[in-house]
């Protein structure tokens, strides 16, 4: 066993942003006007109709408060600088090479309206992605308009409205095949395209049967959403069958390759047979999300769907880069303009830094260092493996139940996620809906942490199921170490007791206490 | 299974990777032997022979060094023109802003600006700052409920027309003439193409040619009790200042009677 970390979160004792500050205090003082624009702007720039009377109850505070602030917040935030295994996210190093790169005049100050000849460095790179994701994927082309996975998956579904539009057929074609194992991400942006979902339920070697896909694809199917390796780390072994199938009836297929870490290399999704694919930038490709965002889902699909993918399109001609908008059967936008770019350019980078050789020995190594932890996490009684009738090697993540240990001990997952935190390690996934085991928990190891880390990890995860057995209170009660006590769900069914903005917080305390009158009048 | 397995087919690192702990020498095989697998090939088990790729990787040289990198990064980058030393008026939804110096510091703080998600467990700050993002934005526009962003604008537009049109189970918008060509676009993709179950109908409102305000004739005129929702923007896309907003709302409102 490793050292087990001692570690306590820092916890700085003060109100928020909004209850900060003094009247007439300034973080920022903006220069008044030249005297040429006041004059074309003339005395009340804003009709009176539309000024604002009141003035916004923002913190005035000085830019040093502002700075500390939130200093004090990236403080209380782990954000992964301990251990994270989260699962189906895929946590990787986050260069800062390229993220400074990202914010340099030569990008952060360019605009996409700009003549695409004094952008000829980005879109060199915006091209070159393009073309390793290709090599990757075998499919034909890319777009990064896609703000994330799911959005790469909505993308999916509008380039299937205009390829069966053109078709006269989309009146027909009015289905989506998926699985309940795939993202949920498949089945609700399909429903959002106006497209009726067909979700296949498990079968018992962990995903539905060849029988079950081809009973429910016809010629009403418009398209089958699939991932695999799913989030259990089970591959289906029938895969190419499927897309047989779904062909057969003239159905696309589309594989949600947001699994790529431990197949990096080693499966073309082409050569499996699909018609398109996409990728999450901000989980294999080494950009980062900043928690909610921006992202990129990067979609792919051969030449026969090209001509519906949303515009544009960098192309190259004669080593001259340029954006092809004039599409006409393009599906329409999915975003404007070309996507989250900075994040491209980062995950051009990772792909660059890592090249052919890298990229395969992450895939390697993910795959290893899975089921290495997979061998240790089987010796700590009370856990328990997805589908234990499958005994073959997991891919690059397993789905973990803690059904025996919360049998015995009554301490579940969530109760594990909340002592992890106190050993400045990040909680963990559990799962996705639905719970297909009991007191789900997902860990992926990646390429990223160290086999120390894992171990170090691992044992954090044993000396909790031996807090569950010995001092159950202790783990019930968690977190300790963190700067803010155990969030109780339960309040969430109940709206006077939560508040999304300052302003509904002051108005709900002032509703339920004394002087509700006063304060309900000042908002 | 023997070495030549296609998950093998590329050959060793010659040296350790500065993003990998476990491409040292020695630590995958030492995992290996752990776990009784006589090969890395074993692992990927469950892959059918005939599925592993066959064409073979095909990406360019790999910039495995931080210096090599950032020389490549650079050198492409300065080929762009920007909008630091050439005057730009260039607009349309994306405008230039000065960035406080604090700015930078914060969103480039290593704890926010990864690839994690941020469980409330450990990540109380981020949250918290986001939740007094929400509350700022609250106060600026005097709204209770603000929730993190979506995508892009033209989302937003999206998501919101969507839930007005399940809210008034109506499936027409009502969406000013003048408008980004990019954003009504996305608007279009939200309300899916006609004849679909769910499809929204788009209504083009016209503006008023001189000031290029909404033409408040037409809007009533198209305004009916199959709306569900009216968008317009302020200031408009030509930068001009809506000011009828309290007419459109009130003409808007004479339809919500129709829903009680
Ligand atoms: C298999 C799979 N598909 C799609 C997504 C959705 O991606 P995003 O969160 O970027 O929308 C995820 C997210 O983790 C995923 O695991």
């Amino acid at each position: 066993m490793t050292k087990l970390p001692q570690f306590h979160a820092a916890k700085w004792d003060e109100p928020v942003v909004m209850a900060m500050g003094r009247p007439g205090a300034r973080g920022q003082l903006f220069p008044s006007p030249e005297p040429e624009v006041m004059d074309a702007a003339g005395p009340a720039p804003i009709p009176a109709a539309m000024v604002r009377r009141d003035r916004p109850d923002l913190p005035e505070i000085t830019e040093f408060e502002a700075q500390r602030h939130y200093l004090h917040l990236s403080q209380m935030t782990l954000g992964m600088m301990g251990v994270s295994l989260f699962g189906t996210c895929t946590m990787k190093y986050n260069s800062k090479t390229s993220e400074f790169a990202t914010w340099r005049p030569e990008l952060a100050e360019v605009h996409p309206y700009q003549h695409p000849d004094t952008l000829q460095g980005v879109l060199s790179i915006i091209h070159e992605f393009d073309t390793i994701l290709r090599s990757l994927s075998g499919m034909d082309q890319f777009v990064f308009q896609a703000g994330g996975g799911a959005d790469a998956a909505y993308t999916m579904t509008a380039v299937a409205r205009a390829y069966w539009a053109d078709r006269g057929l989309l009146g027909q074609r009015t289905e989506m095949v998926t699985t309940i194992q795939a993202h949920p991400c498949n089945p609700a942006t399909a429903a959002a395209a106006g497209f009726r979902v067909i979700n296949l339920p498990l079968e018992e070697n962990g995903y539905p049967s060849l029988d079950a896909l081809k009973a429910a694809v016809s010629d009403r199917t418009a398209l089958i959403m699939l991932n695999n390796p799913d989030d259990m780390g089970i591959y289906n072994p029938e895969i190419t069958e499927w897309v047989k199938a779904a062909r057969a009836v003239g159905a696309l297929c589309f594989y949600d390759h947001a699994n790529f870490n431990g197949v990096m290399g080693k499966l073309s999704a082409r050569e499996l047979g699909f018609d398109a694919c996409m990728f999450m930038l901000h989980k294999t490709f080494g950009a980062p999300k900043a928690g909610g965002g921006p992202a990129v889902g990067a979609y792919g699909c051969t030449a026969d769907l090209a001509p519906y993918m949303p515009a544009p399109i960098v192309t190259r001609t004669c080593d001259v880069y340029a954006l092809d908008e004039g599409r006409p059967k393009s599906c329409g936008k999915i975003r404007e303009l070309w996507g989250n770019v900075p994040q491209v350019v980062k995950a051009w980078a990772w792909a660059r830094a890592m090249g052919a050789e890298g990229i395969q020995t992450a895939s390697d190594i993910s795959v290893v260092a899975n089921n290495y932890m997979d061998h240790r996490l089987g010796q700590i009684p009370g856990l328990a493996k997805s589908n234990p009738g499958n005994r073959q090697r997991r891919m690059e993540m397993t789905r973990w139940s803690l059904g025996p240990l919360h049998e015995e001990t009554g301490i579940g997952t969530v109760e594990f996620a909340n002592r992890m935190a106190d050993y400045g390690i990040d909680p963990w996934w559990m799962s996705h809906e639905p719970w297909i085991v009991p007191q789900p928990f997902t860990p992926e190891a990646g390429e990223l942490w160290s086999k120390d880390d894992i171990d170090r990890w691992i044992d954090v995860v044993a000396q909790i199921a031996k807090e569950a057995r010995e001092t159950p209170d202790l783990v019930r009660t968690a977190p300790h170490n963190q700067p803010i006590a155990q969030v109780k769900g339960a309040v969430f069914d109940d709206p006077a007791q939560w508040a999304m903005t300052w302003r509904a917080y002051l108005r709900k305390r002032a509703g339920a206490g004394a002087g509700a009158g006063a304060e309900r009048g000042a908002a | 299974m023997a070495t030549s397995h296609p998950s093998q087919r590329h050959p060793h690192p010659r040296r350790a990777h500065p993003w990998m702990a476990n491409s040292a020498p020695g630590v995958l095989e030492g995992m290996l032997a752990e776990i009784g697998a006589a090969s890395v090939a074993e692992v990927f088990e469950q892959i059918p022979e005939s599925h592993f790729r066959k064409a073979p990787l095909d990406l360019p040289p790999q910039l495995a060094s931080e210096m090599e990198l950032k020389r490549e990064l650079v050198t492409r980058l300065k080929r762009n023109a920007n909008c630091e030393d050439n005057l730009s008026f260039l607009g349309a939804g994306v405008w230039q802003h000065h960035v406080p110096a604090i700015v930078d510091e914060i969103v480039g703080r290593t704890e926010f600006a990864t690839n994690v998600w941020g469980s409330y467990q450990s990540d109380h700050g981020r949250n918290q700052a986001w939740w007094e993002f929400q509350s700022q934005l609250g106060a600026l526009l005097n709204l209770d409920v603000v929730q993190l962003p979506v995508y892009s604008w033209g989302c937003a537009i999206g998501h919101a027309i969507r839930m007005a049109a399940r809210l008034t189970c109506r499936a027409k918008v009502l969406v000013p003439a003048l408008s980004d060509p990019e954003r009504l676009s996305v608007i279009r993709t939200y309300c899916q193409p006609a004849g679909m179950a769910g499809a929204i109908e788009v209504v083009l409102v016209a503006a008023d040619p001189t000031t290029g305000r909404l033409d408040l004739s037409d809007l009533r005129a198209k305004l009916g009790p199959d709306v569900a929702a009216v968008y317009f923007e302020n200031p408009a896309y030509l930068g001009t200042i809506e000011t009828a907003a309290a007419d459109i709302r009130r003409a808007a409102d004479t339809l919500r009677e129709v829903l009680k």
